[in-house]
């Protein structure tokens, strides 16, 4: 009887440690109902402004804007629980397709193994102040229509991947060729101007806290302007430009079964090259739902924006303070 | 006798004198106050929004697109002999140089009847009947144009003749010639106004010799048709297109510099296959900076008001008409 009960015992901990474990292929049930089409909204815009400095000193200006917004459907045609694929057809005034995707919460997480590949960062040398530079950043969150609702997992990886010293680029130093260049996360957020994370504002360990098996989504914002440079060549030497906008941001929410209820990117960025000025904003988005309305919007994204409101307000401060 | 004939030479030296002075060539060689080197301005937008409305299944798609490009123009010579100026263009930074005529004669050679208007019309085989197919205002718009206005407008006149054959459309069934004229196509339209006028001869008389603006308004709702293909037919199907009311406005300077060349469009039109698709586009190219963009748009709306207006009008007389009955 004591071996069976340990039998079955160690047969329960395997499963639990299975279904716990992010290569667990077994699958949670599906609740998603085969036939009826999600409705979603999908919003885009793009504002490019670029200046050229003539040689009378006079400025010519281009200016691009152009937003989209459409519906689309996407309809479970069917799911297969063992392959854990979902077939769905999407259908928008432009375009139909049929689709069919992994829909496994392991597969998904197979997709971003650190914070490089959700953080794209590129470094160089700048031989002119001989030091290491950010010379390229992005933040690339990778999302789903239909992901496998097991939460645990999930925030489980996405805690594991806010580690300050996972490396997001690295490279050999040119003057000394036993030397790495290593850029890590934790090097990205102390440099930062600052960073929300989960909605946390420059606080890693309180960002990862709301990590919680409740948790369904994930936000990350972050302000480099001035951190993020790029590089210029003058004729003689490649120059590092700072940009005085940097701003990105990304976030995604999916429902308690495992429906993406949102994904938005945005970023604002402003550069002043020699000759040339450049301002760049883009954003899109896509809303469980249709496409909001003006007035709601999702609380993650806002507060960057008011808490740059809030830095903007206390430098200019600083500097009357200063000046005084 | 000797002091006759010398107030008669001395009139006709003031008759010569006269018309020296009326003829282009005086104009051209007095009053250009373009100046070289410094710097022109010239702004090129370009507004659009798009409505797509798929009632079939309730889908939606909306699209804005503005533009705006800064282009400077540097005068390089003016050459009064061979009627053509140098000048720089600056545009996204980069210069490059041109050479451009800028005589009135070589201006109007350019612009007759079927080079201002483009007209396309095929024979529809469901109504049996010929449609427009497609419509175009293409007036040139130099930056500097000899400033001689009373010729530009006389030359408009002659031009925008009621009676000229603007295209023809071989009968596919008769051997008849359908000749279309471009009173045929005025009198198509629903609603047409010329510098505020509804009439060719309205807009004829108020023309003067010193017009330097010049605005065309054409409702061709329901009078301009789309297509598209049908395999189990072999041929176009023709639809017609249920709004579309276009516009364009030219005006230059006293002194011959392009101020304003803008083309607006109203479309709107369900496509064979359900969609309801609604396009309000505005090009616009003028004189000045980005800031100076807003300050022309009124002219562009001459056309919208005044139906609005001729709408009462229409309506009183119709009830006229049933009293009267």
């Amino acid at each position: 009887m004591k071996k069976k009960a340990f039998i079955s015992f160690t047969a329960l901990t395997l499963m639990l440690a299975i279904l716990l474990s992010t290569t667990g292929v077994s699958a949670l049930e599906v609740s998603w109902p085969i036939g009826v089409p999600y409705e979603y909204g999908y919003e885009e815009s793009y504002y490019y402004e670029t200046s050229y400095i003539l040689e009378d000193g006079s400025v010519e200006m281009k200016i691009q804007d152009l937003s989209n917004q459409f519906t689309f459907y996407t309809n479970i045609t069917a799911i297969n629980n063992v392959t854990q694929y979902v077939d769905f057809d999407f259908m928008s005034i432009l375009s139909q397709s049929h689709n069919s995707l992994s829909y496994s919460m392991a597969n998904y997480l197979i997709a971003v193994p650190s914070a490089a590949t959700f953080l794209p960062a590129f470094t160089q040398w700048d031989f002119l102040h001989n030091e290491s530079v950010l010379a390229g950043f992005d933040i690339t969150l990778p999302a789903r229509f239909f992901l496998e609702p097991n939460w645990t997992i999930f925030n489980t990886h996405y805690k594991s991947l806010l580690n300050t010293s996972s490396v997001l680029h690295s490279y050999v130093n040119p003057y000394n060729s036993s030397k790495t260049e290593v850029y890590t996360l934790g090097d990205l957020l102390a440099e930062s101007n600052s960073y929300t994370i989960m909605g946390v504002e420059n606080d890693l360990e309180a960002a990862k806290a709301k990590l919680t098996p409740n948790n369904r989504g994930f936000s990350f914002s972050i302000d480099v302007a001035g951190i993020l440079k790029y590089n210029y060549y003058n004729g003689t030497h490649t120059l590092y430009i700072s940009t005085y906008k940097a701003l990105f941001s990304s976030s995604f929410q999916f429902t308690i079964d495992g429906v993406l209820e949102h994904y938005s990117y945005s970023f604002d960025f402003g550069i002043n090259y020699p000759k040339v000025s450049q301002i760049a904003i883009q954003n899109y988005a896509y809303t469980l739902g249709g496409i909001p309305s003006e007035s709601s919007s999702f609380p993650s994204l806002i507060v960057v924006p008011t808490a740059l409101a809030t830095i903007l307000l206390i430098v200019i401060i600083r500097k009357e303070k200063k000046k005084v | 006798m000797n002091q006759l004939k010398r107030i008669w030479l001395f009139l006709q030296t003031i008759g010569i004198i006269a018309i020296f002075l009326q003829s282009p060539f005086a104009t051209a060689s007095s009053s250009y106050n373009w100046e070289l080197i410094y710097p022109y301005f010239f702004t090129q937008s370009v507004e659009e929004k798009t409505h797509i409305l798929d009632t079939s299944n309730n889908l939606i798609q909306d699209s804005s697109m503005n533009t705006i490009n800064e282009l400077v123009v540097n005068l390089t010579s003016i050459d009064l002999n061979s009627g053509k100026i140098t000048y720089s263009l600056t545009t996204s930074g980069i210069t490059l140089p041109y050479i451009a005529d800028f005589l009135m004669n070589d201006y109007l050679a350019e612009n007759m009847l079927t080079n201002l208007f483009s007209f396309f019309y095929t024979w529809d085989y469901d109504q049996n009947t010929t449609v427009l197919s497609s419509f175009a205002l293409n007036f040139d718009a130099w930056y500097f144009l000899e400033p001689n206005w009373p010729a530009f407008n006389d030359h408009l006149k002659m031009i925008l003749n009621a009676s000229e054959v603007i295209y023809q459309v071989s009968d596919p069934y008769e051997p008849i010639i359908h000749n279309i004229t471009f009173g045929d196509f005025l009198a198509s339209l629903p609603a047409y106004s010329f510098n505020g006028k509804s009439t060719l001869d309205g807009f004829k008389t108020q023309l003067k010799s010193t017009t330097r603006q010049w605005t065309f308004s054409f409702d061709l709702s329901n009078v301009l048709y789309d297509s598209y293909y049908n395999l189990t037919l072999g041929r176009f199907v023709f639809f017609p297109i249920t709004k579309y009311e276009t516009s364009y406005s030219l005006e230059y300077s006293k002194d011959g510099i392009m101020q304003e060349n803008a083309y607006s469009l109203k479309m709107a039109f369900t496509s064979p296959d359900g969609k309801q698709i609604t396009i309000d586009r505005i090009d616009k190219y003028i004189f000045g900076s980005k800031e100076s963009l807003s300050a022309g748009l009124a002219i562009l709306f001459v056309f919208p008001a005044l139906l609005v207006s001729a709408l009462p009008m229409l309506l009183k007389k119709s009830k006229g008409v049933n009293r009267s009955k």
